[in-house]
């Protein structure tokens, strides 16, 4: 726990460094929702057929849905990009060569991306909560809280395999192209999953993302939902358990491929 | 383990390494290359044992199989007799390792930032990583940079931070990787005050270097190793190959008159006649100051330096003394 701090010390530090991104971050991040609002004030009626479960507004809709997005960038770029950074910088083998687990040393490099992700994500709640004058109670903020927790695991899982292939094949990545475009376009972000074809819309149940999107919104926008939330959890809970030992399992072969070849700092 | 096997920090025996060479056409198989060869070796607690070779003799990936940053293809490696397999995070926190890749740093940190971050890893916390970084920042020159940047580091500074981060680790076994490739001959000098005082006398610990610099064995080494295109050729004590390890630097002297030979002697110098008037001068590089005894038998005795061969260099060393096929 203590080195994890120590992780997300050194990250702190090197963005307080750069202090003009933190501000351009926290402006395209306010930008962002003022485009929802606006797009929301817009077509509100036209959805209103696919909303109407979640209180007519897509403006909350969708912000609900940027909630959890933040952390599909996160998992599945973050992991694999410091991997990648620290092997082209070099830091990967001073890393290593520390008694700290090499598990330890991958997730410790990102921890601060998903510390990222979920100030940002709280934020986006905070902004709803504030702005659409949601009524929330702290049953309900445990709930989400508890989705947030499982989708960060379930993305931290699939960035460990997305780490696996980087640090074998340096670029390229299938896990990005398949998770990570696929959860933008059918994770029902910013649109109900409801609207795509039927058979894709069965291949959308399948992603964390779609999850986390329907259980957030169903514990925050549908009153009186009677635990609809749950099966996503359960879907959630189950992704984790499966994927997160095939995470460890893949990034400890790649490690010890990455260590046979002696490519740690090939890039 | 009798007196004999304590003395042995690491013992190697017999490890090989090869590797798929990169090549431009994606279509062609990849050759192989071996980059080490049944390498048997043995480092003693306490001594410096330097690792000599040529650019591609397969230096770095000797010192990064004992940083366990690289697998070995086959062989034995023991740690005050454990083998590799069993190797724990006990045993790596015994082990530091410091090349001369200056971008293994957060450029955006300090200098002292950086080390604390490192410690940190070490499973320091708190005053205990403080006292430490604040050592090892002293003692390899640093204090006084330590808050500064990492980023407007000289050169010479990032590699005594390297040092510094090796040093917060406090481990047995120090392998260093060409350490002083990138520094100033004031700076080597200094840094090889270090390696004999500090790492040796003070701490106590055990040093494997890697360079291709014979000054810089000649001055350090307990033990030396020849590596050249991934075979030991030569191995042992350095008064046993002082003889492989080039001639010292010699000078031919012309002088007006008798030579003062019983002059030059008592300046340090072994002296043999040319000829008339002519005098062969040989330096110990060890011993003597070069520049400023030359200026003595010039100004002071009045010499015409006539011709000044320095030290072999390592090339020349493999290409005349040890290749065969050379």
């Amino acid at each position: 726990m203590r080195k994890m701090l120590s992780f997300i010390k050194r990250d702190f530090y090197e963005l307080m460094s750069y202090r003009f991104r933190l501000i351009l971050n926290f402006g395209s991040l306010i930008v962002g929702i003022l485009f929802l609002f606006f797009i929301g004030k817009t077509f509100n009626n036209s959805f209103s057929e696919y909303l109407a479960r979640y209180g007519n507004s897509y403006f909350a809709f969708t912000l609900l849905g940027m909630s959890v997005s933040t952390f599909v960038s996160t998992g599945l770029y973050s992991l694999s990009g410091q991997v990648r950074e620290a092997q082209v910088q070099g830091t990967l083998e001073a890393l290593l060569i520390t008694p700290t687990s090499a598990n330890a040393i991958l997730f410790g490099n990102s921890l601060w991306s998903f510390v990222e992700s979920f100030l940002e994500s709280v934020f986006y709640l905070g902004i709803a909560i504030l702005i659409i004058g949601l009524k929330v109670s702290i049953a309900q903020v445990a709930m989400v809280l508890l989705i947030l927790a499982l989708t960060f695991l379930c993305f931290l899982s699939l960035g460990m395999i997305s780490a696996a292939f980087i640090m074998v094949f340096k670029r390229g990545n299938p896990i990005n192209f398949i998770f990570g475009t696929s959860s933008y376009l059918l994770g029902g972000l910013v649109f109900p999953v409801e609207v795509l074809p039927l058979p894709v819309q069965k291949i959308s149940f399948f992603l964390p993302i779609t999850q986390a999107a329907k259980a957030v919104r169903e514990i925050l926008l549908v009153p009186g939902n009677g635990g609809e939330w749950l099966p996503a959890l359960g879907f959630l809970a189950i992704f984790t358990l499966v994927v997160g030992p095939a995470g460890f399992y893949l990034l400890k072969l790649a490690l010890a491929r990455a260590k046979m070849e002696g490519s740690l700092v090939q890039f | 383990m009798d007196q004999q096997e304590n003395k042995i920090l690491l013992a190697l025996s017999g490890v090989s390494k090869s590797f798929k060479e990169p090549i431009g056409n994606p279509f062609r198989k990849r050759p192989i290359k071996r980059a080490l060869t049944a390498v048997d070796l043995e480092i003693p607690r306490n001594k410096v044992s330097c690792l000599l070779g040529p650019n591609g003799a397969g230096k770095t990936t000797l010192i990064k199989i004992l940083a366990s940053l690289i697998t070995p293809d086959s062989g034995d490696i023991r740690y005050d007799g454990i083998p590799r397999e069993r190797w724990d995070r006990s045993i790596q926190a015994k082990i530091g390792l410091v090349t001369q890749n200056e971008r293994a740093f957060y450029w955006r940190l300090t200098g002292r930032q950086n080390l604390l971050f490192f410690g940190s890893l070490y499973d320091l916390a708190g005053k205990a990583l403080k006292a430490r970084v604040d050592e090892a920042l002293s003692e390899s020159g640093i204090f006084d940079s330590a808050d500064k940047p990492y980023r407007l580091y000289s050169t010479g500074m990032k590699q005594k931070l390297n040092i510094a981060r090796a040093l917060v680790g406090n481990p047995e076994l120090y392998l260093l990787d060409e350490p002083a490739s990138h520094l100033d001959p004031l700076a080597r000098e200094d840094f090889w005050e270090f390696i004999t005082k500090t790492l040796i006398g003070k701490r106590g610990a055990t040093v494997f270097l890697c360079t291709h610099d014979l000054e810089e064995a000649r001055r350090l080494a307990d033990q030396v190793i020849i590596l050249d295109r991934g075979l030991i050729v030569e191995k042992g004590r350095l008064g046993e190959l002082r003889h492989l390890m080039g001639g010292n630097p010699e000078l031919e002297l012309r002088f007006e008159g008798q030579a003062p030979a019983a002059w030059l002697r008592r300046h340090g110098a072994g002296v043999s006649a040319r000829d008339k008037g002519c005098l062969r001068v040989t330096l110990d590089p060890a011993g003597t100051d070069q520049e400023e005894l030359i200026r003595t038998f010039v100004l002071e005795g009045g010499a015409l330096l006539e011709a000044f061969r320095p030290q072999d260099d390592l090339l020349e060393l493999l290409n005349r003394r040890i290749r065969p096929d050379a």
